[in-house]
């Protein structure tokens, strides 16, 4: 029996490194990407899912209705901040100790349509995190 | 329709017991045959005026090419003429949408939309040139109801398409139904010759065929149900289940033959099993504990998930159950998620659902939960009074965008929750002045429509409707009741309730027009009143709107 090798020329050997290194960078840079949209979903998720301060919106008027529940950090809340998409800035409002419910007055005076409200809550150490993401109908 | 989830889970099976029945004396179907030979002859004249509308407006478009402007015209001048309509269209011979009214929806069907029913030039001749009336049927939009079909001609007399009208069968009764209980004491439901019921007082059993569904299988009713289809009129005694679904009665009916049009023929049954409301002295709920009632639920489905709350909202026997205070639970689509009396609706989807005032109280409580939650009003029945029907108040919370969560409490102490008897004449007045104003916004322009609307001697003026026009932003143009506000944003404004009506009113215009309850201050009175609402878009920015004071 007769065993035949057969001959690799250098420059195929260069050719086939490169195919290996370009389907790796490839493999890297995919993965980077939805390793980093995963990390983003998880954390805005495991902020909504795991509340430190449990609270509810809605549409009274003109007015914005903060209703709180409770959750685990509440005693440490100090400021609500709420964006409105479509809007320029964030309006802050302090959370007075123990309140149930905190009304931005003329929140939604002259709104229409639907739109996303995000709600963020800055507690005593200077942290913000996000509390709350959901469309509101204004109309 | 408690009883149909009772019964689709087996929990309870059909009941024979025929023996049981009673004579019935003379007296007794002299009275419900009088009541019925009135009632008959009130649906005759309703289908006549109905089909006379569709077959005259079929005329008007003899000789109208299909692209002139006059076509849409006449469609919104026969929607303003039959209030029981949901859309008109007009079809070309070749059965493809060509024209329908509806300013926000369905324009993108026309020139592409194929029709399910398809008709030709020997289907009329057969009709001596009189209107088809379809069999019950879903329509594109999802609603249900029957359509009314007129052949046009061309300048010829060629055969050139039909004028289809999709009438709402069930509003159509649902008005006539209360004038029957509240003059008459009885109630009424309406079966094709095919056994397809195509009208009864519990929503859910329309579109029910009486010779397969089950619950019609004991002799009795089985008796009952062939004797009604096979006689054009008649009278006859069985053995069926109160309308709370506890017991057992004997109920007594007598039909006689409606025939609409050509093809149709409807079976009026006159029926003595009618639920009388008792006055009890009961606690009423307070709006601010169904409140705090709802914001707990909330707080547990935040704590303990979705599923883990859905399954306890749903136990009989579990916390979120006390007396006339449960919680229910809808998805933004409107498919139950959870309603503890009535667990085998759990599930549907109850998106079209109507009260008797044409009222879609899914519809309007999501519409509530878009807002991110808070008080509406709607007539449901009550299962705490043996499902007798009473005006509620019910508190919703959204959990999040895909679904949201709600209790409520029937209102017995507001005057017309029990007495309430919207006829049908001014349930109709109001449809028809609304889109009487929408027609003569295309005759002559919106503007016109304004001046017109606190003009007492315009042709849109009905004595005891109040008729307004508001933009997309909320600003009131015109409102008969108290021009005071004409020009000034009302967005902001509140009842005692948070209830905002008119951000209520555009996000009712904006999907395509309906009715709705509400509780507004009234300058002339000085206290809030309950009002009835009718309202449809003008054009994408302007909607017309009309309110009838229910007290």
């Amino acid at each position: 029996m007769v065993i035949r090798y057969k001959k690799t020329t250098q420059r195929q050997k260069h050719f086939i490194m490169a195919i290996i290194l370009s389907t790796a960078v490839i493999i890297i840079l995919v993965g980077g990407v939805f390793t980093s949209l995963f990390l983003s979903s998880y954390v805005i998720e495991k902020s909504l899912e795991d509340p430190d301060v449990l609270l509810h919106l809605n549409i009274v008027g003109d007015d914005i209705v903060v209703e709180i529940y409770g959750g685990r950090r509440v005693n440490e809340l100090v400021l609500l901040s709420m964006h409105i998409e479509g809007q320029e800035s964030h309006v802050v409002i302090d959370v007075p100790h123990g309140a149930r419910d905190v009304v931005y007055y003329q929140a939604a005076s002259g709104l229409t349509g639907s739109r996303m409200v995000e709600m963020r809550g800055i507690f005593s150490n200077g942290e913000d995190k996000l509390l709350s993401l959901i469309t509101l109908k204004f109309t | 329709m408690t009883l149909l989830l009772i019964i689709a889970a087996g929990c309870i099976e059909p009941h024979d017991n025929s023996s049981t029945l009673e004579p019935v004396s003379a007296n007794h179907w002299q009275d419900m045959n009088n009541t019925l030979h009135t009632f008959v002859s009130i649906v005759d004249h309703e289908m006549d005026n109905i089909t006379i509308s569709v077959c005259n407006a079929a005329r008007e478009l003899d000789g109208v090419p299909i692209d002139d402007p006059s076509v849409n015209l006449t469609l919104l001048k026969l929607r303003r003429d039959v209030p029981f309509s949901f859309d008109v269209c007009r079809v070309d011979k070749n059965n493809t949408l060509v024209a329908i009214t509806g300013e926000l929806q369905n324009q993108w069907m026309v020139g592409t939309c194929q029709m399910t029913h398809q008709y030709t030039e020997e289907d009329f001749n057969t009709t001596n040139n009189e209107c088809i009336i379809t069999e019950f049927c879903t329509f594109q939009s999802g609603e249900r109801g029957v359509m009314i079909i007129a052949p046009v001609y061309d300048v010829d007399g060629n055969y050139d398409g039909t004028l289809r009208l999709q009438l709402d069968v069930e509003y159509l009764f649902a008005g006539l139904v209360e004038y029957l209980r509240t003059e008459y004491g009885y109630t009424t439901w309406v079966v094709e010759k095919n056994g397809m019921k195509i009208y009864d007082e519990d929503t859910v059993e329309i579109g029910m065929n009486l010779t397969t569904n089950h619950l019609f299988q004991t002799n009795s009713t089985m008796s009952m149900v062939s004797n009604v289809l096979r006689n054009k009129s008649g009278n006859t005694s069985y053995i069926f289940y109160t309308t709370g679904w506890s017991d057992h009665t004997q109920i007594n009916i007598v039909w006689d033959t409606v025939y609409p049009g050509y093809g149709a023929e409807w079976r009026i049954i006159v029926s003595d099993n009618v639920v009388q409301y008792t006055p009890e002295d009961r606690p009423q709920i307070t709006s601010e504990e169904l409140k705090n009632f709802v914001q707990k639920a909330y707080a547990y489905v935040q704590r303990v998930g979705k599923e883990e709350a859905l399954a306890e909202f749903n136990d009989p026997n579990g916390d979120f159950i006390n007396g006339e205070l449960y919680i229910f639970a809808y998805d933004m689509n409107g498919t139950l998620l959870s309603l503890p009396y009535q667990p085998d609706l759990v599930g549907t989807n109850l998106w079209f659902m109507k009260d008797m005032s044409g009222v879609n109280p899914v519809q309007r409580a999501i519409a509530r939960a878009e807002q991110g939650g808070g008080y509406v009003y709607y007539l449901y029945l009550n299962p705490s009074m043996d499902y007798v029907k009473e005006f509620k108040l019910s508190y919703v919370m959204a959990v999040d965008n895909d679904w949201f969560i709600g209790s409520g409490i029937y209102l017995h102490e507001v005057p017309f929750s029990h007495t309430y008897n919207l006829n049908i004449e001014n349930g109709g007045k109001l449809i028809s002045q609304v889109r009487n104003m929408q027609y003569l916004s295309k005759v002559e322009n919106i503007s016109s429509v304004v001046d017109m609307v606190e003009d007492p001697k315009s042709a849109v003026y009905i004595e005891g409707l109040y008729p307004f026009v508001l933009t997309e932003n909320g600003t009131v143009l015109a409102y008969s009741r108290n021009p005071a506000i004409d020009d000034t944003n009302q967005l902001g404004k509140t009842n005692s309730y948070g209830m905002s009506g008119v951000r209520e009113v555009i996000s009712l215009a904006q999907a395509g027009g309906g009715m709705m309850y509400s509780l507004v201050w009234d300058s002339t009175t000085q206290h809030e009143n309950y009002v009835l609402i009718y309202v449809e878009p003008g054009d994408k920015s302007t909607y017309f709107g009309s309110m009838l004071i229910l007290e």
